[in-house]
């Protein structure tokens, strides 16, 4: 697949995580923006206008569905497809991630193949 | 009743009636034989009349007989007798019967002689008195006929004279004589009739005051005194009469008097009887029995408790204060006697009677004279004995022991009842008491109980939350190492060695089942904190079967062992946390591939009964009956050591099991060693939260 500099939003505030997520996404050819708390994922995402956000749900102060809330709140990054990234499965979680308005949901421990095949199911290769 | 009785024609009416029947019938009889007697004097006066009126004219007619003028002084005479009113005809006739002398010629009624019947019979014999109805007259009444021969001084006979005399004036004067007659009787009736009824009345009256009186007796009253004003039977009746009723009266009293000291008896058993406490008892059998034989002081004594000792334990009326301390042995006064014999004594002057009593100065300060003492009996022993007393002399009789003797006998029960009742309570009490002691320590233990089970409570919460955390904090650098590691795996970091790989390979593999473990113990924490919830949707039953057989197909593959869904078409939606359900199915479609080395594993879903029933055999090494419960158990495996070998938790069925609870299902096993395993999932089709 061709670099497509897409760029995509990492929010997670472990370091391990991101660097994992950074490792593997700009290995198939994303520039990777990152943020580690919930309400610097909501100025990036305001400043940098990303194509995709990975939002971990788990964050300090604000949360990821916090986050997400803030903005899908925002006309101007609404149509941002965010996927939820939670730390343990358990019903419920998705149906929390999609009602704050996420657009996709992975559970970790995910694989990295299965993650990128959802980022590409919601990031389809530009015209 | 009584009118039935009422007679239909009184007994005053028939007297009446034939008190003036009789004097109707002798007013009738009188009046017609007086009439009857008057009319024939009457007849019997003219007669007489009429003969000698015919025998003077006979004679004054044979006087002229042979005088030149005799025809005219014939007809003179016979004029003379004519003009008497009564005489309708007059004439003298000859031997032959011819006519002489007619003195009627005149008379507008007479219309001649040839016609007579009666000439020719009075002519042969002249002397005939004959009455009869002459045709030749007009007026009313018949005619008696008058004839007489006359004589010459030879006595030899030369004529006859008939005299005919009307009868209507005979007979008006008896019309006259009937008319007063049927006065007179009528007067006599009418006065018969105020006779009769004055008589009757008078008869009658004392038999009616009977009958008046009897009525009233036979309604039941009975103080009914009838008036006696004859000394005859009727007044002997009316006398025994009323002798009858006051017997009666006072018989009445008697049953009264009876009934009433009977119903107070009664009414005073009920009043003992009902009573439940002893003393309040003793009280009211004093009381009651001073009143019902109304007497000044009545007393009740009780054996001791064990002894041969009766005490006084209640008295009544006026004075019996004194009595209140009296203690006594069998043999000892009026109460010992009682107490020994065990029969009832009357006593109609103590000090006389009972003159060695060592009571007597007592009774004697009292004033107490009349006694009646009873003995209250509790199975043929003497328990009491219970006294009335009264300061008039010989005031008792039979009538009052017997009465007293009844009470006594009501009282000795009622005694024993409330004994016993006290005695009741006073265990009841005790019980109380002690089931009051037990419930306090009970109650007691009860509260350390709930304080200890709090603090579990808490304690567990604590231990769930910190399994919770510990899972989230453990998975977190899990799921780094991991991540790395398949990042290195897929050669993002460069190339990697063959024997690096094999090794990162291993890595991998004990990382997923840490992490594998983690989470199920992070699922029964939360299962066990109550913090699991199901998030019901509706879901294809179909589709989770499949879903299930699809993630364990490669590993089927790989060990060459078949693998078949059977699920019918049609089956309904269903209801149910959809991720949960499909866990508890993976898990045991995981655990039937795991397990089995050779030969299928089967999954099949069906109704049963408005339930699902989904069912996974295998054909693997079977479960012993012993392990078949508990497998269901955290940590538990048949074989520890496969476990490890088939990448188990030994959590996984512990966790399935609690999923199927919380959906209303059972899980349950059917296995023979050596014959496979067959776990069956019961589950409601639509689970509604």
């Amino acid at each position: 697949m061709a670099a497509s500099a897409r760029r995509i939003l990492v929010v997670e505030d472990q370091e391990d995580n991101r660097r994992i997520l950074r490792d593997l996404l700009t290995s198939v050819g994303y520039e990777v923006l990152e943020a580690t708390t919930g309400e610097d994922g909501v100025v990036a995402a305001a400043r940098h206008r990303p194509d995709l956000i990975l939002m971990d749900i788990q964050l300090p102060v604000l949360d990821g569905y916090g986050a997400t809330r803030r903005i899908k709140a925002a006309p101007e990054l609404a149509h941002i497809p965010i996927i939820a990234v939670t730390s343990y499965a358990l019903s419920g979680d998705d149906a929390r991630a999609f009602e704050a308005g996420c657009d996709g949901y992975i559970a970790k421990p995910y694989s990295p193949r299965e993650l990128l095949a959802l980022v590409r199911r919601h990031l389809p290769p530009a015209a | 009743m009584a009118s039935s009785l009422t007679p239909r024609i009184s007994l005053r009416t028939r007297l009446f009636l034939l008190l003036l029947g009789i004097v109707v019938t002798m007013a009738a009889l009188f009046v017609f034989l007086g009439l009857r007697f008057y009319a024939r004097e009457v007849q019997a006066e003219l007669e007489v009349r009429a003969r000698s009126l015919a025998s003077l004219l006979a004679e004054s007619v044979a006087g002229s007989f042979y005088d030149p003028g005799r025809f005219d002084r014939m007809r003179t005479y016979l004029e003379n007798v004519r003009a008497t009113p009564e005489v309708v005809y007059a004439y003298a006739f000859d031997r032959e019967g011819r006519i002489l002398a007619d003195g009627t010629r005149e008379n507008p009624h007479f219309r001649g002689v040839p016609a007579d019947p009666f000439h020719a019979p009075a002519v042969r014999s002249p002397t005939a008195l004959l009455q009869y109805r002459d045709p030749r007259f007009t007026a009313p009444g018949n005619v008696l006929d008058a004839a007489h021969p006359f004589f010459d001084t030879e006595r030899q006979r030369l004529g006859g004279v008939r005299i005919g005399f009307t009868l209507a004036s005979v007979q008006r004067e008896i019309a006259r004589a009937r008319l007063a007659g049927l006065a007179l009787g009528a007067l006599f009736v009418l006065v018969g009739m105020a006779l009769s009824a004055w008589t009757s009345a008078r008869l009658v009256r004392p038999v009616a005051d009977l009958v008046r009186g009897t009525r009233l007796v036979a309604g039941g009253q009975l103080d009914v005194a009838i008036p006696v004003t004859s000394r005859d039977e009727l007044g002997v009746l009316g006398d025994s009469f009323n002798r009858m009723a006051a017997a009666l009266r006072e018989q009445q009293a008697a049953i009264e008097r009876k009934i009433g000291e009977q119903r107070a008896l009664y009414e005073i058993g009920q009043e003992i009887i009902a009573q439940v406490a002893l003393q309040p008892t003793l009280r009211l059998i004093v009381d009651r029995a001073r009143t019902l034989l109304d007497a000044d002081m009545a007393a009740l004594a009780l054996r001791e408790d064990g002894q041969d000792l009766f005490a006084m334990r209640a008295v009544a009326g006026e004075g019996s204060e004194a009595l209140a301390a009296v203690r006594f042995r069998p043999g000892e006064g009026l109460g010992g006697r009682v107490a020994r014999t065990g029969r009832p004594l009357i006593v109609g002057d103590y000090p006389v009677e009972v003159p060695d009593s060592p009571f007597l100065p007592l009774v004697r300060g009292i004033g107490a004279r009349s006694h009646v003492a009873v003995p209250l009996t509790v199975q043929g022993s003497v328990t009491g004995v219970l006294y009335v007393v009264s300061r008039a002399p010989h005031k008792f009789g039979e009538v009052d022991q017997q009465l007293l003797t009844v009470l006594a006998d009501q009282a000795a029960i009622a005694i024993e009842h409330a004994r016993l009742f006290e005695d009741t309570r006073r265990y009841a009490r005790e019980l109380e008491g002690k089931v009051a002691e037990r419930t306090r320590a009970l109650q007691d233990a009860n509260r350390q109980l709930e304080g200890k089970n709090r603090e579990l409570e808490v304690a567990n919460r604590h231990k769930s939350q910190f399994l919770a955390n510990m899972s989230h904090e453990l998975r977190t650098p899990l799921n780094a190492i991991l991540g790395y590691t398949e990042l290195v795996l897929d050669e993002i970091y460069g190339p990697v060695p063959e024997r690096l790989r094999e090794v990162l390979g291993r890595v991998q593999e004990n990382g997923r089942h840490l992490l594998r473990l983690i989470n199920d113990v992070l699922d029964l924490s939360k299962i066990e904190a109550g913090e699991l919830r199901l998030s019901l949707a509706d879901y294809s039953l179909a589709d989770v079967v499949q879903s299930a057989v699809t993630a364990v197909e490669p590993l089927a593959a790989e060990k060459e062992l078949g693998l078949r869904a059977v699920v019918p078409e049609g089956l309904p939606l269903g209801r149910g946390d959809e991720r949960r359900l499909l866990q508890v199915l993976l898990n045991l479609v995981g655990n039937a591939v795991k397990f089995t080395t050779a030969g299928e594993v089967r999954v099949a879903a069906r109704l049963v009964g408005g339930a699902f029933e989904v069912s996974v055999s295998d054909t693997g090494p079977g479960i012993p009956e012993g392990e078949q419960e508990r497998i269901f158990e955290e940590f538990h495996q048949v074989d520890s050591s496969s476990t490890r070998q088939a990448g188990g938790t030994g959590l996984g069925l512990a966790i399935a099991r609690r999923i199927v609870a919380l959906h209303g299902g059972r899980i349950g096993v059917r296995s023979q060693p050596g014959q496979g395993s067959t776990f069956s999932v019961l589950l409601p089709i639509r689970v509604e939260g």
